[in-house]
Protein backbone atom coordinates (compact mmCIF):
# COMPACT_ATOMS: atom_id res chain seq x y z
CA UNK A 1 0.00 0.00 0.00
CA UNK A 2 1.38 3.43 -1.28
CA UNK A 3 1.35 6.52 0.65
CA UNK A 4 -0.98 8.62 0.25
CA UNK A 5 -1.58 12.46 0.59
CA UNK A 6 -3.55 13.48 3.48
CA UNK A 7 -6.45 16.03 1.92
CA UNK A 8 -5.00 19.12 4.42
CA UNK A 9 -1.84 18.74 2.89
CA UNK A 10 -3.46 18.52 -0.75
CA UNK A 11 -5.34 22.49 0.05
CA UNK A 12 -2.10 23.98 0.80
CA UNK A 13 -0.37 24.08 -2.92
CA UNK A 14 1.55 27.29 -3.25
CA UNK A 15 -0.67 30.06 -5.27
CA UNK A 16 0.81 31.11 -8.57
CA UNK A 17 1.42 34.60 -8.84
CA UNK A 18 1.76 37.01 -11.87
CA UNK A 19 5.17 37.91 -12.98
CA UNK A 20 4.74 42.00 -12.52
CA UNK A 21 8.89 42.77 -12.92
CA UNK A 22 8.62 43.26 -16.84
CA UNK A 23 5.33 45.60 -16.60
CA UNK A 24 7.38 47.37 -13.75
CA UNK A 25 10.58 47.60 -15.49
CA UNK A 26 8.30 49.33 -18.88
CA UNK A 27 5.98 51.37 -16.87
CA UNK A 28 9.58 52.88 -15.06
CA UNK A 29 10.75 53.87 -18.91
CA UNK A 30 7.39 55.24 -19.99
CA UNK A 31 7.33 57.33 -16.62
CA UNK A 32 10.57 59.04 -17.38
CA UNK A 33 9.80 60.03 -21.13
CA UNK A 34 6.34 61.43 -19.92
CA UNK A 35 8.46 63.53 -17.57
CA UNK A 36 10.65 64.70 -20.01
CA UNK A 37 7.93 65.81 -22.56
CA UNK A 38 5.51 67.13 -19.80
CA UNK A 39 3.92 70.60 -19.51
CA UNK A 40 2.52 71.38 -16.46
CA UNK A 41 1.51 75.09 -17.25
CA UNK A 42 -1.14 74.60 -20.16
CA UNK A 43 0.02 76.95 -22.83
CA UNK A 44 -1.14 77.31 -25.96
CA UNK A 45 -0.95 80.41 -28.96
CA UNK A 46 -3.30 82.60 -30.96
CA UNK A 47 -2.08 83.11 -34.55
CA UNK A 48 -1.67 86.50 -36.80
CA UNK A 49 -0.71 86.72 -39.71
CA UNK A 50 1.73 90.36 -40.57
CA UNK A 51 -0.54 92.71 -42.80
CA UNK A 52 1.06 92.79 -46.09
CA UNK A 53 0.74 96.40 -48.24
CA UNK A 54 0.31 96.51 -51.64
CA UNK A 55 0.01 99.06 -54.26
CA UNK A 56 -1.97 96.41 -56.76
CA UNK A 57 -5.42 96.21 -57.17
CA UNK A 58 -7.37 93.28 -55.44
CA UNK A 59 -7.88 90.94 -58.21
CA UNK A 60 -11.69 91.41 -59.31
CA UNK A 61 -14.27 88.52 -58.02
CA UNK A 62 -18.13 88.99 -58.66
CA UNK A 63 -18.56 88.30 -54.57
CA UNK A 64 -18.43 91.72 -52.52
CA UNK A 65 -15.77 91.34 -50.01
CA UNK A 66 -16.91 91.52 -46.77
CA UNK A 67 -13.37 93.04 -44.77
CA UNK A 68 -15.07 92.79 -41.38
CA UNK A 69 -12.96 95.11 -39.42
CA UNK A 70 -13.31 96.09 -35.08
CA UNK A 71 -12.11 98.92 -34.16
CA UNK A 72 -11.30 99.18 -30.71
CA UNK A 73 -11.90 102.77 -29.64
CA UNK A 74 -11.94 104.13 -25.54
CA UNK A 75 -15.21 103.92 -25.07
CA UNK A 76 -16.52 101.59 -27.53
CA UNK A 77 -16.02 99.02 -30.47
CA UNK A 78 -16.83 99.67 -34.08
CA UNK A 79 -17.56 97.28 -36.53
CA UNK A 80 -17.06 98.14 -40.28
CA UNK A 81 -17.70 96.37 -43.30
CA UNK A 82 -17.29 96.45 -47.04
CA UNK A 83 -14.91 98.11 -49.56
CA UNK A 84 -15.28 101.24 -49.30
CA UNK A 85 -15.27 100.59 -45.45
CA UNK A 86 -18.58 101.46 -43.58
CA UNK A 87 -19.61 101.39 -39.99
CA UNK A 88 -22.29 98.62 -39.06
CA UNK A 89 -22.16 98.81 -35.70
CA UNK A 90 -21.21 100.52 -32.36
CA UNK A 91 -20.90 98.53 -29.17
CA UNK A 92 -20.09 100.63 -26.32
CA UNK A 93 -18.94 99.61 -22.96
CA UNK A 94 -20.70 97.94 -20.20
CA UNK A 95 -21.75 99.59 -16.88
CA UNK A 96 -18.52 98.06 -15.36
CA UNK A 97 -16.48 100.04 -17.52
CA UNK A 98 -15.37 96.69 -20.11
CA UNK A 99 -15.80 96.65 -23.48
CA UNK A 100 -18.77 94.28 -23.93
CA UNK A 101 -17.11 91.19 -25.82
CA UNK A 102 -20.94 88.96 -25.16
CA UNK A 103 -22.66 92.07 -27.33
CA UNK A 104 -20.30 91.45 -30.00
CA UNK A 105 -19.88 87.58 -29.76
CA UNK A 106 -23.15 87.62 -30.35
CA UNK A 107 -23.48 90.30 -33.52
CA UNK A 108 -20.15 88.59 -35.21
CA UNK A 109 -22.21 85.17 -34.93
CA UNK A 110 -25.23 87.31 -37.19
CA UNK A 111 -22.56 88.40 -39.21
CA UNK A 112 -21.01 84.62 -39.67
CA UNK A 113 -24.35 83.34 -40.65
CA UNK A 114 -24.53 85.53 -43.73
CA UNK A 115 -20.72 84.99 -44.75
CA UNK A 116 -20.28 81.38 -43.77
CA UNK A 117 -17.05 80.79 -45.81
CA UNK A 118 -15.22 84.11 -44.59
CA UNK A 119 -13.05 83.55 -41.95
CA UNK A 120 -11.07 86.92 -41.74
CA UNK A 121 -11.39 89.79 -39.27
CA UNK A 122 -9.08 93.35 -39.58
CA UNK A 123 -8.38 94.13 -35.77
CA UNK A 124 -7.88 98.12 -35.35
CA UNK A 125 -6.93 99.36 -31.55
CA UNK A 126 -7.17 102.54 -31.55
CA UNK A 127 -6.70 103.31 -27.83
CA UNK A 128 -3.97 102.12 -25.96
CA UNK A 129 -5.60 99.24 -24.78
CA UNK A 130 -3.86 97.09 -22.71
CA UNK A 131 -2.51 93.28 -24.56
CA UNK A 132 -4.70 91.07 -21.98
CA UNK A 133 -7.83 93.38 -23.66
CA UNK A 134 -6.68 92.71 -26.82
CA UNK A 135 -6.66 89.05 -26.05
CA UNK A 136 -10.05 88.84 -24.72
CA UNK A 137 -11.21 90.69 -27.61
CA UNK A 138 -9.00 88.03 -29.91
CA UNK A 139 -11.11 85.48 -28.15
CA UNK A 140 -14.43 86.74 -28.51
CA UNK A 141 -13.74 87.25 -32.15
CA UNK A 142 -11.77 83.85 -33.09
CA UNK A 143 -14.01 81.20 -31.32
CA UNK A 144 -17.49 79.52 -31.25
CA UNK A 145 -18.81 79.06 -27.24
CA UNK A 146 -20.14 75.71 -26.15
CA UNK A 147 -23.16 77.41 -25.67
CA UNK A 148 -23.38 79.33 -29.25
CA UNK A 149 -25.93 77.05 -31.63
CA UNK A 150 -24.33 75.79 -34.73
CA UNK A 151 -23.32 76.63 -37.91
CA UNK A 152 -23.14 74.17 -41.12
CA UNK A 153 -21.68 74.57 -44.84
CA UNK A 154 -21.83 72.56 -47.31
CA UNK A 155 -18.60 70.83 -48.07
CA UNK A 156 -17.24 70.06 -51.76
CA UNK A 157 -19.02 66.87 -51.79
CA UNK A 158 -22.31 68.49 -50.76
CA UNK A 159 -22.18 67.23 -47.14
CA UNK A 160 -22.64 69.64 -44.31
CA UNK A 161 -19.87 70.22 -42.21
CA UNK A 162 -19.81 71.89 -38.88
CA UNK A 163 -18.12 75.12 -39.34
CA UNK A 164 -15.32 75.15 -36.21
CA UNK A 165 -14.37 78.79 -35.65
CA UNK A 166 -16.03 82.20 -35.79
CA UNK A 167 -13.46 84.59 -37.59
CA UNK A 168 -10.30 82.95 -36.96
CA UNK A 169 -7.69 84.68 -39.16
CA UNK A 170 -6.85 88.07 -36.86
CA UNK A 171 -4.87 90.74 -38.82
CA UNK A 172 -3.74 94.00 -37.16
CA UNK A 173 -5.35 96.46 -39.42
CA UNK A 174 -2.39 99.84 -38.29
CA UNK A 175 0.31 97.98 -37.93
CA UNK A 176 2.56 99.56 -40.14
CA UNK A 177 0.90 103.32 -39.97
CA UNK B 1 29.02 12.93 12.95
CA UNK B 2 29.62 15.84 10.11
CA UNK B 3 28.30 13.90 7.48
CA UNK B 4 24.59 13.44 9.54
CA UNK B 5 24.50 17.26 10.11
CA UNK B 6 25.54 18.24 6.66
CA UNK B 7 22.43 16.12 5.11
CA UNK B 8 20.14 17.70 7.88
CA UNK B 9 21.54 21.18 6.93
CA UNK B 10 21.08 20.68 3.16
CA UNK B 11 16.86 19.57 3.83
CA UNK B 12 16.99 23.20 5.81
CA UNK B 13 18.72 24.62 3.00
CA UNK B 14 16.09 23.20 0.37
CA UNK B 15 12.89 24.79 2.63
CA UNK B 16 14.36 27.83 2.64
CA UNK B 17 12.93 30.29 -0.06
CA UNK B 18 13.58 33.38 -1.87
CA UNK B 19 11.51 36.39 -0.35
CA UNK B 20 8.72 38.21 -2.66
CA UNK B 21 7.90 41.68 -1.72
CA UNK B 22 4.35 42.49 -3.10
CA UNK B 23 4.28 44.91 -5.81
CA UNK B 24 1.24 45.02 -5.96
CA UNK B 25 0.63 48.78 -4.15
CA UNK B 26 3.75 50.09 -5.82
CA UNK B 27 2.57 49.04 -9.21
CA UNK B 28 -0.44 50.71 -8.65
CA UNK B 29 1.02 54.18 -7.58
CA UNK B 30 3.01 53.65 -10.69
CA UNK B 31 -0.28 54.08 -12.90
CA UNK B 32 -1.86 57.16 -11.09
CA UNK B 33 1.64 58.85 -11.88
CA UNK B 34 1.56 57.76 -15.36
CA UNK B 35 -2.40 58.70 -16.34
CA UNK B 36 -1.44 62.22 -13.93
CA UNK B 37 1.58 62.44 -16.79
CA UNK B 38 -0.44 61.39 -19.98
CA UNK B 39 -2.53 64.31 -18.98
CA UNK B 40 0.10 66.61 -19.17
CA UNK B 41 1.87 65.60 -21.81
CA UNK B 42 2.86 68.18 -24.66
CA UNK B 43 2.50 66.93 -27.64
CA UNK B 44 3.48 69.43 -29.58
CA UNK B 45 7.46 69.13 -28.68
CA UNK B 46 7.78 72.98 -28.02
CA UNK B 47 9.60 74.13 -24.96
CA UNK B 48 8.47 77.56 -24.29
CA UNK B 49 10.16 79.43 -21.54
CA UNK B 50 8.85 82.13 -19.46
CA UNK B 51 11.41 84.21 -17.64
CA UNK B 52 10.57 86.00 -14.88
CA UNK B 53 7.98 89.11 -14.61
CA UNK B 54 5.94 87.76 -17.83
CA UNK B 55 2.38 87.64 -16.78
CA UNK B 56 0.80 85.69 -19.80
CA UNK B 57 -2.81 86.56 -20.65
CA UNK B 58 -5.44 83.37 -20.65
CA UNK B 59 -7.35 82.98 -23.63
CA UNK B 60 -9.90 79.83 -24.17
CA UNK B 61 -7.26 79.06 -27.11
CA UNK B 62 -6.54 75.45 -27.62
CA UNK B 63 -3.92 75.83 -30.45
CA UNK B 64 -0.75 73.83 -29.66
CA UNK B 65 2.30 76.33 -30.23
CA UNK B 66 4.14 75.77 -33.35
CA UNK B 67 8.19 75.75 -33.01
CA UNK B 68 9.38 79.54 -34.10
CA UNK B 69 12.06 82.30 -32.57
CA UNK B 70 11.09 83.45 -28.86
CA UNK B 71 10.41 86.85 -27.94
CA UNK B 72 9.96 87.31 -24.50
CA UNK B 73 8.83 90.51 -23.28
CA UNK B 74 8.61 92.49 -19.53
CA UNK B 75 8.02 95.49 -18.43
CA UNK B 76 11.55 96.33 -18.74
CA UNK B 77 13.20 93.67 -21.19
CA UNK B 78 13.40 92.03 -24.26
CA UNK B 79 14.67 88.72 -24.82
CA UNK B 80 15.53 86.40 -28.00
CA UNK B 81 15.38 83.00 -27.44
CA UNK B 82 16.37 83.71 -23.60
CA UNK B 83 19.33 86.16 -24.89
CA UNK B 84 18.69 89.84 -23.34
CA UNK B 85 18.51 92.06 -25.99
CA UNK B 86 16.86 95.18 -24.31
CA UNK B 87 17.51 96.12 -20.88
CA UNK B 88 16.19 99.34 -19.75
CA UNK B 89 18.24 99.46 -16.88
CA UNK B 90 21.30 99.58 -18.90
CA UNK B 91 19.71 101.00 -22.18
CA UNK B 92 21.56 101.62 -25.28
CA UNK B 93 21.71 105.42 -27.05
CA UNK B 94 19.38 104.59 -30.07
CA UNK B 95 16.44 102.58 -29.15
CA UNK B 96 13.51 103.27 -31.75
CA UNK B 97 13.95 104.63 -35.39
CA UNK B 98 11.82 104.68 -38.27
CA UNK B 99 9.46 107.24 -36.31
CA UNK B 100 9.67 105.17 -33.09
CA UNK B 101 8.12 102.37 -34.62
CA UNK B 102 10.95 100.13 -34.78
CA UNK B 103 13.43 99.13 -31.89
CA UNK B 104 16.59 99.07 -33.14
CA UNK B 105 18.48 95.89 -30.88
CA UNK B 106 15.09 93.80 -31.54
CA UNK B 107 15.39 94.21 -35.02
CA UNK B 108 19.32 93.19 -34.95
CA UNK B 109 18.91 90.28 -32.93
CA UNK B 110 16.11 89.09 -35.23
CA UNK B 111 17.73 89.48 -38.62
CA UNK B 112 20.92 87.85 -36.91
CA UNK B 113 18.69 84.75 -36.14
CA UNK B 114 17.01 85.26 -38.97
CA UNK B 115 20.45 84.80 -41.49
CA UNK B 116 21.47 81.86 -39.07
CA UNK B 117 18.15 79.56 -39.58
CA UNK B 118 18.43 80.11 -43.31
CA UNK B 119 22.42 79.30 -43.76
CA UNK B 120 21.58 76.02 -40.90
CA UNK B 121 18.73 75.28 -43.77
CA UNK B 122 20.92 75.61 -46.60
CA UNK B 123 23.49 73.71 -45.45
CA UNK B 124 22.06 71.22 -43.88
CA UNK B 125 19.06 69.69 -46.06
CA UNK B 126 17.26 67.58 -43.40
CA UNK B 127 16.88 70.97 -41.08
CA UNK B 128 13.68 72.61 -41.35
CA UNK B 129 13.64 75.98 -42.89
CA UNK B 130 13.09 79.04 -41.93
CA UNK B 131 9.86 79.74 -40.79
CA UNK B 132 8.99 82.98 -40.30
CA UNK B 133 6.90 82.41 -37.27
CA UNK B 134 7.59 84.72 -33.98
CA UNK B 135 6.49 83.24 -30.78
CA UNK B 136 5.50 86.40 -29.05
CA UNK B 137 5.53 85.78 -24.84
CA UNK B 138 4.07 89.35 -23.57
CA UNK B 139 3.42 90.34 -20.08
CA UNK B 140 -0.71 90.94 -20.13
CA UNK B 141 -0.05 94.47 -18.59
CA UNK B 142 2.17 95.87 -21.27
CA UNK B 143 0.41 98.24 -23.57
CA UNK B 144 -0.75 97.57 -27.24
CA UNK B 145 1.72 100.65 -28.28
CA UNK B 146 4.53 98.72 -27.40
CA UNK B 147 3.81 95.80 -28.53
CA UNK B 148 2.84 97.16 -31.38
CA UNK B 149 6.71 98.35 -31.70
CA UNK B 150 7.30 94.92 -31.04
CA UNK B 151 5.45 93.52 -34.14
CA UNK B 152 6.31 96.34 -36.62
CA UNK B 153 9.84 95.27 -35.72
CA UNK B 154 9.17 91.41 -36.30
CA UNK B 155 7.78 92.31 -39.60
CA UNK B 156 10.12 94.88 -40.61
CA UNK B 157 12.92 91.88 -39.98
CA UNK B 158 11.17 89.28 -42.02
CA UNK B 159 9.26 87.48 -40.04
CA UNK B 160 5.51 86.50 -41.66
CA UNK B 161 3.60 85.27 -38.77
CA UNK B 162 2.88 86.13 -35.42
CA UNK B 163 2.12 83.41 -32.51
CA UNK B 164 0.87 85.04 -28.88
CA UNK B 165 1.21 82.57 -26.48
CA UNK B 166 -1.08 82.86 -23.66
CA UNK B 167 -2.19 80.52 -21.20
CA UNK B 168 -5.21 78.13 -21.34
CA UNK B 169 -7.88 79.56 -18.82
CA UNK B 170 -8.54 75.71 -17.06
CA UNK B 171 -5.11 75.66 -15.01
Amino acid sequence: MGYKTPTSRKGKRKQERLNLIPILDAVFIFIFFLLMSTQFIKIFEIGSDVPIISNTPPPKTKKKPLALTVSIKSNRLDIYSGVPSRKINSIRKSDDGNYDLEKLHSYLIEIKKKNISENTVILEPIVDVSYEEIIEIMDAVRMFRNTDESLYQKDKDGIDVKVKSLFSKIVFGNLMS
Amino acid sequence: MSRVRSIRNKRKREKKETIEVDITSLLDILVILLVFLLRSYNSSGVTLTIPKGIQLPISQSQTLNNAGVMIQVSKDKIWVDTETVLDSEEPPVNIYDQGGRRIIPLFNELVRKKEHLKAVAKQAPVAKPFSGIANLIIDKSLKFSYVKKIMYTCAAAGFKEYKFVVMSEDQ
